[in-house]
């Protein structure tokens, strides 16, 4: 009884995994796609509570939880059109049905003449869809084909070992004792990223030469920061706040600041 | 049968929570000289909220729109069960509790920003991304002030931590973990002063700009919830859990955690809300180095102190 259940919590796994991996392929919105991305990895965590790995499945949805939902909101903060939107929007008001990607394909044919032609340059470039599917799909199938082959074929070893009850402990031990050199490696090289980030990151102090001609040209002007005028000193620089370049102050605004001062 | 019975039971216990804290929240607010209001206003906004209409706005990605609200209640519900009431009143004691208790809550983050996403409003768009915004500040800190009671009781079990402090509570030689773990617990709330993913008077709600009616009401009932949750943590870890004289164990834990709660939920009406930059140079440039220095600090003490361990 108790492997029925298991073999129907499998299948059921099994099916929500490789279902969500597919709709991540073909809707159209960002969004949605990382999310169906992020639940393919979660119904993988159940997998692994069905083989008593209980530590690696929480490890599994923690790390796809949080890091995934990061990872989507980078996606569309950088894209041009957040997260696919545009195209999603179009697709709900040309009331398009089903998933995104099959039901907008490229249209066949040359281009129509005349008022069709607009419509059909739009269906051209909402198309996720491209010449190249029929060999993508066959490529797929085929190499689908050769895992489910190899994984049927192979003499899977069966342990007979129980599964410990304190699992955390003893990834604790081995972790910091026979793996010790891969962990610590792996925390240096993480911590090296963050360095090199950060180093990237950081703000550019060197003086420009930008600044170095406006003051050839105007002697002892009063230079100010755009975003705050509080800040007047008599040459170019970084504003002292927010290291923006100093503009030089035009006279409205040096009065503005003059009678604030003395108000 | 039993499962279906602790289910129920984890239900309407985590209801009656949220109607505690909402009721707390208003006594914080007004004052205890309007005790009857702060009693009866959450059950007159839950009348009004279930009488009114169901909006659904134009455009809105209906299925994350819809699911939102029950993705949250079924994350906090979860993570309900390995709170330990008393010696063996429990829902069930996995040997990562703790860390299972900070992985169950990760959806209920999604939760609040699918509902932000979804909506199709700047509003709800603002607040989804404060709300990975505090995500990504309250993560990490949390993480590493949890792992003080961690290091000290040796286990991840909720349970064995509690028993771990039979001596001495862990917020006594633990301070700065304590209080790491509750500016996180505010985070994750979005109560004041980090309440900037919902910021009533700036966004009009935010990642719940939108909802109305029953859905609200659901959210609600799960962000006050999730409080309650997050201070019972407070005190499974800092605070000895159910332990205490005389009283039976239930009782002092719900004295302990109302008493943290009311702490909480007054303390932060004195700040004023933090700005999104100034959330993330507080979490990244102040807790998390406090994180890390209260971990060492505790090592040294176990080190040195072998005896305090159990």
């Amino acid at each position: 009884m108790s492997g029925l259940i298991e073999w129907i919590l499998f299948l059921a796994l099994s099916v929500l995994a490789v279902g969500m991996a597919a709709s991540m392929l073909v809707t159209m919105s960002m969004y949605r796609a990382g999310l169906a991305l992020m639940s393919s990895f979660v119904a993988l965590a159940g997998l692994f509570i069905l083989l008593n790995a209980d530590l690696l499945a929480a490890i599994q949805v923690m790390m796809n939880v949080g890091g995934m939902l990061v990872m989507v909101l980078f996606m569309v903060m950088l894209m041009m059109d957040p997260g696919g939107e545009m195209m999603w929007d179009m697709k709900r008001k040309m009331h398009m049905p089903g998933p995104g990607a099959l039901s907008m394909t490229m249209p066949r044919g040359a281009p129509p003449s005349g008022k069709e032609r607009q419509h059909h340059q739009m269906m051209v470039d909402m198309a996720m869809s491209t010449a190249q599917l029929p060999w993508a799909l066959a490529l797929g199938a085929a190499s689908a084909l050769v895992l489910i082959v190899l994984v049927v074929r192979t003499p899977w070893p069966f342990s007979s070992v129980q599964p410990t009850q304190d699992a955390t402990g003893a990834v604790g031990t081995l972790l910091l004792s026979r793996y010790m050199l891969g962990f610590e490696g792996a925390a240096f090289l993480i911590l090296a990223g963050i360095a090199g980030a950060v180093i990237f990151a950081r703000r550019e102090r060197a003086p420009t030469s930008r600044p170095a001609a406006a003051t050839a040209a105007s002697g002892t002007k009063i230079f100010t920061c755009p975003m705050h005028e509080e800040v007047r000193q008599s040459g170019p620089g970084q504003c002292p706040l927010c290291g923006m370049d100093l503009t030089p102050a035009t006279e409205a605004s040096v009065h503005h600041g003059e009678g604030g001062g003395s108000a | 049968m039993n499962t279906f019975g602790v289910a129920l039971l984890v239900v309407w216990s985590l209801l009656i929570c949220a109607y505690g804290i909402a009721v707390l929240e208003r006594l914080t607010a007004l004052g205890l000289r309007h005790f009857r209001a702060a009693v009866l206003l959450p059950l007159a906004e839950t009348v009004a909220l279930l009488r009114q209409e169901n909006l659904v706005p134009r455009g809105a990605d209906r299925l994350l729109f819809h699911s939102a609200p029950l993705v949250a209640l079924t994350s906090i519900a979860l993570a309900a069960l390995v709170i330990p009431l008393g010696p063996a009143l429990r829902g069930f004691d996995p040997s990562i509790g703790l860390f299972y208790f900070i992985v169950v809550l990760g959806p209920f983050v999604i939760a609040m920003m699918n509902a932000g996403w979804s909506q199709n409003s700047p509003e709800g768009l603002s607040g989804t991304f404060r709300a990975a915004a505090c995500l990504i500040s309250y993560e990490v800190p949390l993480g590493f002030a949890v792992i003080g009671p961690v290091m000290a009781a040796e286990s991840l079990s909720t349970a064995r931590i509690v028993e771990a402090q039979t001596g001495l509570w862990y917020v006594v030689w633990q301070p700065l973990g304590f209080l790491i773990y509750a500016i996180a617990a505010l985070f994750m709330t979005y109560r004041r002063p980090f309440d900037l993913p919902q910021a009533g008077s700036e966004l009009a709600g935010g990642v719940l700009a939108e909802y109305t009616g029953a859905r609200l009401l659901l959210f609600h009932i799960a962000l006050n919830a999730l409080f309650f949750l997050l201070t019972a943590m407070g005190v499974v870890l800092f605070f000895g859990g159910w332990q205490g004289p005389g009283l039976p164990g239930p009782i002092w834990f719900l004295v302990k955690t109302v008493a943290l709660a009311t702490v909480l939920l007054w303390g932060g009406r004195f700040l004023p809300r933090v700005r999104h930059d100034q959330m993330l140079s507080l979490a990244w440039k102040i807790l998390l180095p406090a994180s890390l220095v209260n971990v060492a600090l505790v090592g040294i003490l176990i080190l040195v102190f072998p005896g305090e361990k159990s």
